[in-house]
């Protein structure tokens, strides 16, 4: 049931889970989680980064009593084929809003910094055409290009790093100063921007080696993500103030912008640049998942003819609001989505396992 | 609807031979009698009496006896001295202890006889014997084995292939001595039957992918298949890709590498190159060159090509997307320097760049048939004086004469021919996306790339291995080039049956001890 | 089906390629190189700046500036009005230096006219910020300064002040000031002979100017707050004697500057701020004393630091009577001491905050000779 074709090795999905992780909170991170958690706010992401990391885990547990089997798959065992249609169309409908919210943050951000004039309907556009071209591909190609844009990510750590000539350590302290319950509210926060360690999911029987392995890989994916974005949120309390932070809802790129090297000023637009890819990334493996979800809620094994169909989808939902209020109206939604998607049900289906001892009789399979 | 479609077709006529002109072999072939004119009378019909076939007729040993010939193909003093000569001096009736050729077959099937007339075989058939010969006596006339003009290496073979099936083979052979080199001929081309050879060490390359391109050989059926480009459209993944599958070098230590990297040659008859299969991206900015210098310096000239690469398909799109519209990111001082330069032209930077990239490639189009003795002159004429006069009437910017002219400097540097094409040709579609959507749109066209990079596979092995999938022990040989000793497993790339290509060698000639 | 999606992927592009909707070709833009703010009537900013264009010609390069000056409601207003003169696009992404009037800070608060700065991604974040004496309108209507534009004279002149830790290094992105905890100080240009220079720096207490500094006190400022640059001379006054007054005068070159800033807090909640400075120097001017003798060259580190320690000190109350607390004061409080910081009046509080500042040096070399 599993070819040859599509099989990708640990380390390929460590990648491919830190990309689907990292995209655009890189940006709105900071600023949404000093809002509640002050200069406490790296502390808030190292524990929503925890709490994603005990949600890793209980998929891989899920995964793992059903090898061979994608979540599509094993689902309407655990919960019956009516009840687990509903919920699949559930996720499926996750996935789509999930990734339109990502791509109306990202218009945002282009048009508040770079393009005021062009229709973000166009960029969106031009967006989704160019993840359609890669999600239509099944996994093992998605992940090769994940890991060849890696490197991306290090290239933002980089340029972020020179904010350090002028940070102020002092803003770090007094550690503690927001109390306990603010950092919590931080953390469910910063939750959003961990999301994306479900294309576990999709891409648990795809793996080769052990289910240890990819219990390792997807732990070190998500600690890898937990230290970024910590890094960032980091670097953002020690330059900015929280005052400052009501202000600025993109602190890095606004750090980001003041510097002046020798060869290049304004090295913000090399980091939105380099930013698109990173967000590229996420939005190709969301429309991977919604386009799995969809085509197999149809019975279909492959899913590139229900690309470009999810795709026009997620277009319209992206380029629909078009005021602050409307995208936060949104966010709310998709944050219930993701909470019972991604929180509740996983550890429900993890505990009806467990209860009802449903599992796949283990298949003796050569990695 | 059908009215556009009638409109869009109208041209095209189903093409029907007049009856009875055409004529196809027979499925089975022909038994050859043992009446000497009906045979000929035979072959004389199926070559549809064309002037150049020549009979001799003789007696030998009190027989009478013919030989049939092309006389276009045929190289007559072969004939006079291994066939006429001993067979009009003998009394043996058994021309196989008579004829000292080779290459001599035993043939009943007269069909087959026609084909080996083509290719320069002369028949000898005998009265009342049902079987006839066919002795090889084509003639030869083929140029000295030169290095190939457009694939020069400073150091190393200066030797190339050349339009003779033969001697490339023998090229080939003189390099590889192993007992594993392994030819499988062909004939390719319903009209034009070339003959085509794939080579390949038997021990080394992947068994699937020599079925695979042997059943992609076979599959053709097209009248012309008269060199090795036709025959490689045919055979390769993706012709709409911009990227070559396949590696065509007329080279043989290059080939000689490749088959020992565990990759498979087609070498054909009237065609001076190899074709390489299955290629990989990196593969075509190799070139011997590396491999004949010094590990440090073939490792930077390495990293200088594929950075190459990168330049020039991003620098003009950078300077547009820059000028178009995210001028901040200009130094201060150069800032305003550019920005006079860059004032007096009238029109957007776009098709300033395209006007210019045109020219350099009607220049480079132009000079390639120029004769000798002309183009020196006219390559000064198109650099430096077009160049200059353009800038100083205002038609386009010094900052521009600048880029495009590295660009053009870069994108030469890729030792393939066809890889430089290419690289020319995905510029444009970069530099449009930066008119239109500066950094962003860079972003997008350069994401696309890299996306269809990723998804290409060249006979079923990754094209852009060892990056994508991300081998880093691959590197070692792809991205830089380590010295000989180190280079201790083969490339994954091709798929070879065996990785390790020595053993535990170390710098200084030593060998590693128990 | 594919058929459908080709059409629309094509009618997609045919759009796109029709319009490049935020194109700013370099060609038809007019960068200023510098802008000032004055006050001017009923509330309202006077606003100059000066365009910096570069005539490319087969002689080579000229350079030359247009000044221009209008009087708005607002900065942005300025901008409108600017571009309706100028010829071409107006852009002041590539701003270099931000003057700004004298009154203008004495006066008003200058937050609002900075906003757009804040706001616009297209802004020039990193521009120099400097005061002016009197109006910054005269400054840059001089046009040219020698074969420089104003401009690029200014930039450059702040520039080289910034390394020789005469003034400090700020831009527009550093003097956003909330709640940050510290006042900024900005260099202060003055127009003598028709040429600007740089008379000193200007103390700030939040968005208001309310004291000066001169040259000399500003280089000890800096050492005082931790911004040593590259380079930093000091001539002092070590002597009185009968003897030709060349003698009187020592210049050192510091090398290194350490600085320790403790804030103490006695049993009453009140601070008490210790000030070290330690520095390492070397002798570059020095012809009264013969520094081979180990007893004069310990005696000259004793007269120069004691002579530090006093300008210090008087740097210290001129900061304290124009209530600028330069050295971050509030945001140690703020770190080390919360609760404190909640109880305390910071206004009331800062100018009567004892200082206890000290400045040692060691010299390490006194050049080719002693």
């Amino acid at each position: 049931m599993i070819k040859n074709k599509e099989r990708i090795t640990p380390g390929q999905l460590m990648i491919l889970i830190v990309q689907t992780q990292i995209g655009v909170g890189v940006l709105f991170l900071p600023s949404t989680v000093e809002a509640k958690a002050y200069n406490d706010a790296w502390i808030a992401v190292i524990l929503g980064g925890g709490a994603s990391a005990a949600l890793l885990l209980a998929i891989w547990a899920l995964g793992r009593r059903f090898p061979g089997m994608v979540f599509f798959d094993f689902l309407p065992l655990l919960m019956g084929k009516p009840l687990g249609k509903i919920v699949h169309t559930i996720y499926a409908v996750m996935f789509i809003a999930e990734c339109g919210v990502i791509l109306a943050q990202f218009g945002d951000v282009v048009r508040d910094w770079i393009f005021s004039s062009t229709p973000s309907w166009m960029i969106l556009g031009l967006m989704l055409a160019v993840s359609v071209y890669m999600a239509v591909e099944n996994l093992r190609f998605i992940t090769r290009f994940f890991v060849l844009t890696f490197i991306l990510i290090f290239v933002l750590i980089l340029i972020a790093l020179y904010a350090y000539r002028e940070a102020e350590w002092l803003y770090a302290l007094p550690i503690g100063n927001a109390g306990f319950l603010n950092i919590l509210k931080g953390s469910a926060l910063s939750m959003n921007s961990f999301y994306g360690f479900e294309i576990l999911l999709f891409a648990f029987p795809f793996v080769q080696g052990s289910s240890r392995s990819v219990l390792k890989a997807g732990m070190y994916a998500n600690l890898f993500s937990t230290v970024v974005y910590a890094f960032l949120v980091f670097t953002c309390v020690l330059v900015f103030t929280p005052l400052e932070l009501r202000l600025i809802p993109q602190p890095i790129l606004y750090m980001v912008k003041a510097l002046s090297f020798t060869v290049f000023e304004r090295a913000d637009l090399y980091f939105l640049a380099i930013w698109t890819v990173v967000v590229l990334t996420t939005v190709m493996a969301y429309l991977y998942m919604a386009a799995k979800s969809v085509s197999s809620l149809f019975g279909k094994s492959r899913h590139a003819g229900t690309v470009p169909v999810v795709a026009a989808m997620i277009w319209i939902l992206a380029i629909y609001p078009h005021d602050q209020d409307m995208i936060d109206w949104m966010q709310r939604i998709v944050s219930a989505l993701t909470t019972l998607t991604l929180v509740v049900l996983p550890t429900l289906l993890l505990v009806i396992s467990y209860i009802r001892k449903i599992e796949r009789k283990e298949q003796v399979q050569k990695g | 609807m059908g009215f556009i479609k009638r409109m869009l077709t109208n041209n095209r006529k189903e093409s029907k031979s007049p009856p009875g002109i055409t004529r196809r072999a027979p499925a089975h072939g022909r038994r050859a009698t043992g009446d000497i004119a009906a045979n000929v009378e035979y072959v004389h019909d199926a070559l549809f009496h064309t002037d150049d076939l020549q009979e001799r007729s003789f007696e030998q040993a009190d027989r009478p006896a013919l030989l049939v010939y092309l006389s276009s193909v045929c190289d007559l003093a072969k004939i006079h001295e291994a066939i006429l000569k001993p067979l009009l001096n003998s009394e043996d009736k058994d021309p196989e202890r008579i004829i000292p050729a080779a290459d001599m077959r035993r043939l009943t099937d007269l069909e087959s006889g026609i084909e080996l007339l083509l290719r320069g075989y002369t028949l000898l058939f005998r009265h009342e014997r049902e079987e006839f010969y066919a002795i090889e006596t084509a003639v030869i006339v083929q140029r000295s084995v030169d290095e190939p003009s457009n694939e020069k290496a400073v150091q190393g073979a200066h030797n190339g292939f050349i339009e003779s099936l033969h001697v490339n083979l023998q090229l080939v052979r003189r390099q590889i001595g192993s007992r594993n080199l392994v030819v499988r001929r062909y004939s390719l081309g319903n009209m034009t039957k070339t003959e085509a050879s794939l080579v390949y060490l038997n021990d080394l390359a992947d068994p699937e992918i020599v079925e695979d391109i042997d059943q992609r050989l076979r599959a053709i059926d097209a009248d012309n298949l008269m060199n090795g480009y036709l025959v490689l459209e045919y055979i390769e993944d993706r012709s709409f890709s911009p990227f070559p599958q396949i590696l065509q070098t007329e080279r043989p230590d290059r080939v000689a590498a490749n088959l020992l990297e565990g990759r498979v040659a087609l070498l054909m008859e009237g065609t001076s190159a190899a074709l390489l299969m299955p290629s990989s991206f990196f593969v075509f900015y190799q070139s011997p060159d590396d491999y004949n210098s010094r590990s440090l310096a073939g490792s930077f000239i390495r990293l200088l090509r594929l950075f190459s690469f990168l330049i020039t398909i991003t620098l003009p799109a950078y300077y547009i997307a820059v000028v178009s519209f995210h001028y901040e990111v200009i130094p201060m001082e150069l800032f305003y320097q550019i920005k006079g330069s860059v004032e007096r032209i009238p029109y957007p930077p776009i098709l300033e760049a395209l006007f210019m990239e045109l020219t350099i490639e009607l220049l480079r189009e132009a000079s390639i048939r120029l004769p000798t003795p002309v183009s020196q002159s006219i390559g000064i004429v198109g650099g430096l004086v077009i160049g200059d006069a353009v800038v100083r009437v205002g038609l386009v910017s010094y900052p521009m004469i600048i880029v495009v002219a590295l660009t053009a400097i870069a994108s030469f540097v890729v030792p393939s021919h066809e890889m430089s094409y290419s690289v020319r040709l995905l510029r444009f579609p970069v530099m449009i996306a930066a008119s239109m959507f500066g950094f962003i749109g860079i972003a997008f066209c350069l994401t696309a790339i890299f996306v269809h990079l990723c998804k290409l596979k060249s006979f079923g092995t990754p094209y852009f291995a060892p990056v994508a999938p991300f081998r880093i022990l691959d590197w070692k040989d792809a991205l830089v080039r380590l010295p000989y000793w180190k280079l201790n497993e083969r490339p994954n790339d091709p798929r070879p049956q065996k990785l390790v290509q020595e053993r535990r060698s170390k710098e200084g000639g030593r060998h590693d001890q128990e | 089906m594919r058929h459908a999606i080709r059409a629309a992927a094509l009618a997609f592009l045919a759009l796109a390629a029709s319009g490049c909707w935020d194109q700013q070709l370099l060609k038809d833009e007019r960068n200023i190189s510098i802008g000032g703010i004055d006050t001017a009537s009923k509330g309202l900013i006077r606003a100059t700046v000066s365009i910096r264009d570069i005539l490319v010609s087969e002689s080579g390069s000229k350079d030359t500036s247009e000044v221009h000056s209008v009087v708005a409601r607002s900065t942005d207003h300025a901008r409108e009005l600017l571009d309706d003169e100028v010829s071409g696009q107006y852009s002041s992404a590539k701003m270099r230096v931000l003057v700004l009037g004298e009154e203008m800070v004495r006066s008003r608060d200058i937050m609002p006219y900075l906003d757009v700065y804040y706001r616009d991604p297209r802004s020039p974040l990193n521009a120099r910020v400097a005061i002016a004496q009197g109006k910054a309108e005269d400054i840059i209507r001089l046009k040219m300064v020698g074969p420089k534009t104003i401009g690029l004279h200014i930039d450059n002149l702040l520039k080289s002040m910034e390394l020789q830790s005469q003034v400090p290094s700020v831009t527009i992105q550093t003097l956003h000031p909330l709640d940050r905890g510290f006042d900024f100080s900005l260099p202060y240009l003055k127009l003598t002979d028709g040429m600007p220079k740089v008379e000193g720096i200007a103390l700030f207490n939040g968005v208001h100017m309310t004291g000066k500094l001169n040259l000399d006190r500003s280089k000890i400022y800096l050492l005082l707050a931790g911004e040593k640059n590259k380079n930093l001379r000091i001539t002092l006054k070590i002597q009185n004697d009968d003897k030709d007054e060349g003698y009187d005068y020592t210049t050192i070159d510091v090398l290194k500057a350490r600085r320790k800033l403790k804030i103490h807090v006695d049993k009453e909640g009140r601070p008490r701020v210790a000030l070290n400075v330690r520095l390492r120097v070397s002798v570059i001017e020095d012809p009264s004393n013969h520094l081979y003798k180990k007893e004069v060259l310990h005696k000259l580190e004793k007269t120069l630091s004691e002579r530090l320690t006093n300008e210090a000190d008087s740097v210290v109350a001129t900061m304290q009577e124009a209530r600028h607390d330069g050295f971050g004061i509030a945001r140690r409080i703020m770190s080390f001491y919360p609760n404190l910081w909640r109880k305390l009046d910071w206004k009331e509080v800062y100018p009567s905050i004892p200082f206890d500042v000290g400045v040692t040096l060691d010299v390490i070399n006194t050049g080719i000779i002693r």
